[in-house]
């Protein structure tokens, strides 16, 4: 597992944000797996692909800042 | 994650035939093993493979260095080498090395428990602190801790946090998303536009720019820190050099003093000056007499009480309360016998504690904040006078003929000139663009800013501005989450060291500032060797054994050329900061260190020989008279501080 304050910090900076919380989710992910020191580059893709789908698109965004 | 290290074996390497146990009797291993092996008995060789058997690295070893290890003048196509290591207390991992001379490659094998795999396949759980970027910390000689404090190492404090911590899986996270982002990128621009490669050149040169600006600044910094310790260093020697000749030593007494005094005026003038920040009267005093003024034309108007009684009185005309509950008659007669007072009374109250804050300040007297500035300004003045009459008192020491003198003053003038310069070029690196800028200034946030601009054109031309946008999103969280965290474990680092700091080093006690590129110290003045040495062990132990961790130490010469008293405060110290220290020393080393190292580890020491069997040393061996622990065709190992001791001392080293 990833070290407490690691967690702390990506948990905060995804509340500050406003961020879904299943994008810290997906980044304690990749980082658990990044760990275990066996993560092939085809699995990182995968999960990087994961984390991205999980982030407000450009469109939301916009959206939000109009409201 | 507890791991040991039980023991190796060479065979057909550079290095005699031998098996290294490190086990005792019991089973567990000595708090410190001390291997002396002379020169030519193959340190460097057993170093290298130790590490290699630790992190896998040999797969990837270039022919020319595999061939290499082949035993001179040797016969045998093949080399081996095996370390075995135990986690936990129970589980064994031995890792085995096989060298292929003719074929120039190494293959490894790896047996956990009753299971042997033909490759280098630690449990994933061992794995982590086995990567190499881990593993080299477990691996450091002498200079290592004094390249902590002065930066000069390859590796800084900083990133040996990030290496404990795990941190860097934040930077390869943003790395990864960074690259997958160009990806796409290009694979947009394969459709031909030619605008969009000519911009991908650009965005790539302006990073490129950008990054080599940053390393350069952070180079520079970390030669600051080193400039102005070694500035202060060599002021507090000059210092005592003057206070020493007698000449001047009345004088320098008398301005040191004064600027002592100076300094600490300086500090409290600031201190002062902090706490007025606060109260924005202090600061500007006619803004008291302006909102004095103000006060009373409120009371005057009786504006408040007005305002609250007609918005009160308008309620009542209302069907729903403000509360949302209906205005029936009981409501009405509630609110209106209220109206005078409801408001009123808390502006009022208000007023009046904001009148009371402001009387001191009605009356015409001088500025505090002025005041606390002009002290400032004078305690400073006084500081320039002293250091200019310090410089005066050098100036005329130098004059009189004083070499030490000249000599100090000219190193620091150097110092100074370097320090002029980098500052100079750390500042326009580090400040705001501004206008005139151009591609030739080197300013980070100019290239920083024109690179952002390119990224986001080049979004636009590619058609990926919503991946460009979650990349960014991506990577902002990841840099505010990494400084974060770092912020957090480095203090929590520098507080435990600290705190051991004080218990080891009571008598002469040195503190951690900050952790940068190097582990910086408290005060001006230098640390001694000693200090130094201290810092840099419990800074490495304090992250090796944090939180119940506990890793091997491998240490190559770890008193190197220090002198005796720093040999003897080194061997005090280790047996108090590790659990498992592997020492590969010469016989030159034993001095002031042995002892002192034997004392502080309770006797939990075990000192091995290791010697090359050839014509010349066997009389050598014999004369040794240590238990033999091993032994082969060509090498041999020999148990016992007798025989640790006497190699060297009429019985002669060299083999």
């Amino acid at each position: 597992m990833p070290r407490e304050e690691v967690i702390n910090a990506i948990k905060s900076e995804i509340e500050s944000r406003n961020l879904p919380q299943e994008a810290c989710d997906r980044i304690l992910a990749f980082i658990k797996q990044a760990e275990s020191s066996e993560f092939p580059n085809r699995d990182r893709e995968e999960q990087l692909a994961l984390i991205l789908e999980a982030l407000p698109s450009l469109e939301v965004e916009q959206e939000d800042s109009r409201i | 994650m507890k791991i040991e290290l039980l023991g190796w074996k060479a065979e057909g390497l550079r290095a005699p035939d031998i098996e290294v146990n490190l086990e005792k009797n019991d089973g567990s291993v000595a708090r410190v093993s001390l291997l002396q092996m002379p020169n030519g008995t193959g340190k460097t060789t057993t170093l290298n493979c130790l590490r290699a058997a630790m992190d896998g690295s040999a797969e990837s070893w270039p022919e020319d260095r595999v061939k290499s290890y082949r035993e001179i003048n040797g016969s045998r196509d093949q080399g081996l080498f095996v370390a075995t290591l135990r986690v936990h207390d129970t589980q064994k991992i031995i890792v085995e090395m096989t060298f292929h001379f003719n074929e120039g490659v190494v293959t490894y094998k790896t047996t956990v428990g009753s299971k042997t795999e033909d490759n280098y396949s630690p449990p994933p759980e061992v794995r982590r602190y086995l990567d190499p970027r881990f593993s080299k910390l477990l691996f450091f000689d002498g200079e290592m801790a004094n390249n902590l404090i002065d930066g000069k190492g390859t590796t800084s404090a900083s990133q040996i946090i990030d290496t404990f911590y795990g941190l860097y899986h934040l930077s390869e996270l943003k790395e990864n998303a960074r690259l997958s982002y160009e990806l796409h990128e290009k694979r947009a621009g394969a459709k031909g536009a030619a605008q969009l490669t000519k911009l991908i050149g650009r965005r790539n040169s302006l990073r490129e720019k950008s990054q080599q600006l940053k390393h350069q600044a952070e180079t520079q910094e970390a030669r600051l820190v080193v400039l102005r310790h070694e500035s202060a260093r060599i002021n507090v020697e000059l210092e005592e050099h003057l206070l020493k000749s007698g000449q001047f030593r009345e004088e320098e007494i008398r301005v040191q003093e004064e600027r002592d005094q100076a300094s600490s005026r300086l500090e409290g003038a600031f201190h002062q000056v902090d706490l007025i920040f606060p109260d924005p009267f202090a600061i500007w005093p006619p803004l008291a007499a302006e909102v004095h003024d103000l006060v009373e034309s409120l009371d005057r108007l009786k504006l408040t009480a007005q305002s609250s009684r007609l918005f009160l009185e308008d309620l009542v005309h209302e069907s729903v309360c403000v509360c949302d509950r209906t205005m029936d008659s009981a409501a009405r007669t509630s609110i209106l016998k209220r109206a005078d007072q409801t408001l009123e009374d808390a502006v009022n109250a208000y007023l009046k504690s904001l009148k009371r804050q402001i009387q001191p300040y009605a009356k015409e007297s001088p500025s505090v904040f002025g005041e606390a500035v002009d002290r400032i300004v004078a305690a400073d003045d006084d500081l320039s006078k002293a250091g200019n009459a310090l410089e005066n008192i050098r100036v005329r020491a130098a004059a009189t003929g004083d070499e030490e003198v000249g000599k100090k003053k000219d190193q620091l003038e150097k110092i100074q000139e370097e320090i002029d310069a980098l500052e100079s070029s750390v500042e326009t690196a580090r400040r705001f663009t501004k206008t005139g800028d151009d591609e030739h200034c080197g300013c980070i946030d100019y290239f920083e800013k024109r690179l952002k601009e390119a990224e986001n054109e080049l979004a636009r031309l590619s058609g990926t501005r919503d991946l460009k946008h979650r990349t960014d999103t991506l990577i902002q969280v990841i840099d505010a989450a990494y400084k974060q965290a770092h912020a957090l474990l480095k203090d929590d680092v520098v507080r435990r060291a600290n705190e051991r700091l004080l218990q080891i080093l009571r008598y002469n006690p040195v503190q951690i500032r900050d952790i940068g590129e190097s582990v910086q110290l408290e005060g001006r003045g230098g640390a001694s060797v000693g200090q130094t040495l201290a810092v840099g062990y419990v800074f490495l132990a304090g992250l090796l054994y944090e939180g119940g961790n506990q890793f091997p130490l491998v240490v190559d010469s770890p008193v190197g050329s220090l002198d005796d008293e720093a040999r003897k405060e080194l061997g005090g110290l280790i047996p108090i900061l590790v659990k498992q220290m592997v020492g590969f020393v010469i016989a030159t080393e034993r001095k002031w260190f042995v002892d002192p190292l034997a004392d502080a580890s309770d006797g939990d020491l075990l000192y091995l020989t290791h010697l090359r069997i050839n014509e010349y040393t066997k009389e050598i061996i014999a004369d040794l008279k240590g238990n033999k622990r091993s032994s082969s065709d060509n090498g041999i190992l020999l148990e016992g501080r007798d025989a640790f001791m006497a190699l060297g001392e009429g019985v002669e080293e060299t083999t």
